[in-house]
């Protein structure tokens, strides 16, 4: 693994499987998301990434994230 | 018969409120928790020799205190102590759905876990052994189907033998590994620190550790000394163990949630969601989706309303020239059938206590005061009713969650979150259901910048009074309608204004960032909504409609007493006296009639009466002659136009207001700040035409 793999969530491709490395924050709307299983090690498959928020997949359960905080989730490409 | 007291807890979107009523049906309470905005659902129902009690605690994920309803879920569980709380999961999104139920299940050991929504997973061919859940979670676990009622009497007799101590249960303790060490450095300064030992310790300092606004207010009260300490021990885990200990705790708890799901599911074939797939691919689409969501809320809008009023295709009947189509068509909408009942039974009524001799006061304040009140609140009903309905259907949908999404960009730039468009827009029909909706926003702070906001958006009684203001304009019919766009236009400016200002002072500016579950769509459940159209009715009636009914007797009394007691003639009434006396803070925006002072004045029963007041004070039949009567210039009709627009919102807006907060401060903050925001901008149009030579 080359370390250019390592983007911000704000810039996966859609339909792609990433990894969560890192979250740069833990306060506020980053304890909403750690609640909602978006961690360091889970997998989570990108649905959309256009304009408006991030819409991630887990377990069967999908999440609209805003921009800002996409941007701040720092992933590993997977497939 | 023996009480068992039952607290239901559950995140959003697992069918709670489903289950509560399938539980209590009729026998179900509306109210508030004490002190707060959120509502408070109550029921009961027997059982054997049993009489559980249930209380509905708010949806939430977490019970991190980080929202007033996660605090109220918290509260009630540490303060209470229920005989049995009953956390929902859901079988079909177990993982995220599970976090609630290990925080209750560290916090309380009377626990019951119920996994709904059972029947829709194993068609997707996920199997859920709860005997295996149970085990790893320590308390006993049902596997239900709240809307095919299926498990549900499993369920109560797993609640009451809980009750009963006939299972056995356990409190659950997380190995955190590192952040324990640090954690019981947390417990050794807390220790003995009155009100923070209501919890038990280790949750305590875990939950301190992590973050938690409410345990550090209390820390802050009692033991300032132990906060600092908090603060540096967190600051030592960032630097020790590289992350902050939210992080860390939220990981322990997945890990641990990862371990029970991953032996305690199968599943079988691929999990496929065509629907969920196929939807949001134009829902969330980045073109299609905002307009797809427009569509959406303008119809449920349109539908609503017209329903209700009549607003908006009698408008657009009356424009394309169909004027008597737009009468009849109005006469037969739900508040044009109810004023017509009203009508005939005031008329009724009026014969008949004449007729007993009753003397003219008592009949004037019966039949106009008391039946008029009634009226006003009975009118409100079928809409509150409608619009609940309509939010409940796309709340159940799933399609609200994608509202939000794909308005979320264009909402922020205000400082509000994309699903407070919905509200906003009912505006446009009536600011009453419009600030009930805001019920539905996520925090305390939005709820409050966007019911401040919502009283500024035109409502349709407002552009009746328009509508007849303009064409007593004397003016091209070009520029009639140049005059109401740009009213409009001007209102959303200073919308979009105060929202942003409003966000700046209660949150410093700071931009809400949405972080939201997208359910599964699915089929909505007629009963559920129902339920809860016909409680917010309820809830309606029985909190604004009394101040809706008192102040209506008010206004009553100041139109019809004059120095020589009762009097029909309103120009010798207190009323009177009051619009002289305001004639000079009207004379401000260049206009000083007392006919406008008060006709302003009745224009906080309701907006549009400032028309029929207008029509009664100067003798004539058409409002339009009305103000073409008073001899006012184009420039004192606009400075008029804009006042009415934007001055304190009606009676039932400020009742309704008031209900939701119930703090008096914020109720003047929003007469106070509408009224002043209506003068100066009514000075500065008046000046600025008069200038013109208008």
């Amino acid at each position: 693994m080359t370390a250019s793999n390592i983007i911000p969530l704000s810039l996966a491709r859609p339909g792609s499987l990433v990894r969560i490395i890192h979250v740069q924050g833990g306060r506020g709307a980053f304890k909403r998301l750690f609640e909602l299983g978006i961690i360091p090690g889970e997998t989570v498959r990108v649905v959309f990434n256009d304009a408006g928020p991030v819409v991630v997949e887990r377990g069967g359960t999908r999440f609209a994230i805003g921009r800002g905080l996409a941007a701040k989730i720092l992933v590993e490409v997977v497939g | 018969m023996k009480e068992i007291r039952v607290a239901l807890a559950g995140p959003p979107n697992v069918g709670k409120s489903t289950l509560f009523n399938m539980l209590v049906g009729a026998n179900r309470f509306v109210g508030n928790w004490p002190g707060k905005t959120v509502d408070k659902y109550e029921g009961f129902f027997e059982h054997m020799e049993y009489s559980i009690r249930v209380v509905d605690l708010p949806g939430t994920y977490s019970l991190n205190a980080q929202t007033e309803e996660e605090a109220i879920a918290r509260d009630y569980i540490i303060t209470e102590k229920p005989d049995v709380v009953v956390v929902l999961v859901d079988a079909v999104s177990l993982e995220t759905t599970l976090y609630l139920a290990v925080q209750v299940l560290e916090l309380y050991d009377r626990v019951v876990i119920a996994v709904n929504k059972i029947d829709a997973a194993l068609k997707r061919g996920i199997h859920i052994s709860t005997e295996k859940l149970s085990r790893k979670l320590g308390v006993p676990v049902v596997g239900i189907s709240a809307l095919r009622r299926e498990g549900l009497h499993d369920l109560v007799d797993t609640i009451i033998r809980v009750a009963e101590g006939l299972e056995t249960v356990r409190r659950l303790k997380l190995d955190y590994k590192g952040l324990d060490y640090y954690a019981r450095e947390i417990e050794h300064a807390i220790k003995g620190c009155p009100k923070i030992s209501e919890y038990p310790l280790e949750w305590s300092s875990m939950r301190l550790l992590e973050g938690d606004a409410e345990l550090e207010r209390t820390l802050q009260h009692y033991c300032a000394d132990a906060l600092g300490l908090v603060e540096a021990t967190r600051r030592r885990v960032e630097e020790g163990l590289g992350s902050p200990p939210s992080l860390l705790a939220a990981s322990v708890r997945y890990s641990f949630i990862d371990g029970v799901v991953a032996e305690s599911v199968t599943t079988t074939g691929v999990v496929k969601r065509e629907v969920t797939e196929r939807l949001d691919k134009i829902l969330l689409h980045p073109v299609a989706g905002p307009l797809t969501n427009l569509g959406i809320i303008l119809s449920v809008l349109i539908v609503t309303l017209t329903v209700n009023t009549g607003f908006p295709i009698k408008q657009l009947l009356e424009l394309t020239g169909n004027s008597e189509l737009a009468q009849v068509f109005e006469k037969y909408t739900i508040s044009g059938l109810f004023s017509s009942l009203f009508d005939s039974l005031s008329n009724v009524l009026a014969e008949y206590l004449s007729g007993i001799r009753l003397p003219a006061f008592l009949v004037s304040l019966i039949v106009d005061g008391v039946i008029g009140g009634v009226g006003a609140v009975l009118t409100f009903l079928p809409l509150v009713f409608i619009v609940s309905a309509a939010f409940g259907f796309l709340e159940d949908t799933g399609v609200m969650a994608r509202i939000a999404t794909a308005n979320h960009s264009i909402m922020r730039r205000v400082g509000l979150s994309g699903k407070s468009l919905m509200p906003l827009l009912l505006g446009f029909g009536c600011n009453v259901p419009a600030i009930m909706g805001t019920k539905i926003l996520e925090t305390d702070r939005e709820k409050l910048i966007a019911s401040l906001i919502a009283p500024l958006i035109p409502c349709q009684a407002r552009l009746v009074v328009l509508l007849i203001l303009i064409s007593a304009l004397p003016a091209t019919p070009m520029a009639k309608v140049v005059a109401l766009v740009s009213t409009y236009a001007y209102s959303l400016l200073l919308v979009a204004v105060v929202a942003r200002v409003a966000s700046t002072f209660l949150s410093h500016g700071e931009k809400p960032e949405l972080v939201l579950e997208l359910p599964p769509y699915h089929r909505p459940s007629l009963r559920v909504i129902w339920w809860f159209a016909w409680d917010s009715t309820l809830h309606f009636l029985k909190k604004a409609g009394g101040i809706i009914l008192g102040l209506s007797v008010v206004v009553w009394l100041l139109l019809h007493l004059g120095p020589d007691g009762f009097t029909e003639d309103i120009s010798s009434s207190i009323a009177k006296a009051i619009g002289e006396a305001l004639t000079p803070l009207t004379a401000v925006m260049g206009i000083p009639h007392w006919q406008v002072a008060l006709a302003l004045l009745t224009g906080f029963v309701a907006k549009e009466t400032v028309a029929s007041t207008l029509t009664v004070i100067t003798g004539t039949v058409d409002p339009v002659e009305a103000v073409q009567k008073l001899a006012l210039t184009p420039a004192q009709i606009a400075s008029l136009i804009i006042f009415i627009t934007l001055y304190t919102p009606c009676l039932a807006t400020v009742a309704t207001f008031h209900t939701q907060f119930r703090r008096y401060k914020l109720t003047i903050l929003l007469i106070a700040y509408e009224f002043a925001i209506a003068t100066v901008s009514a000075v500065i149009v008046y000046q600025a035409l008069n200038l013109m030579g208008f």
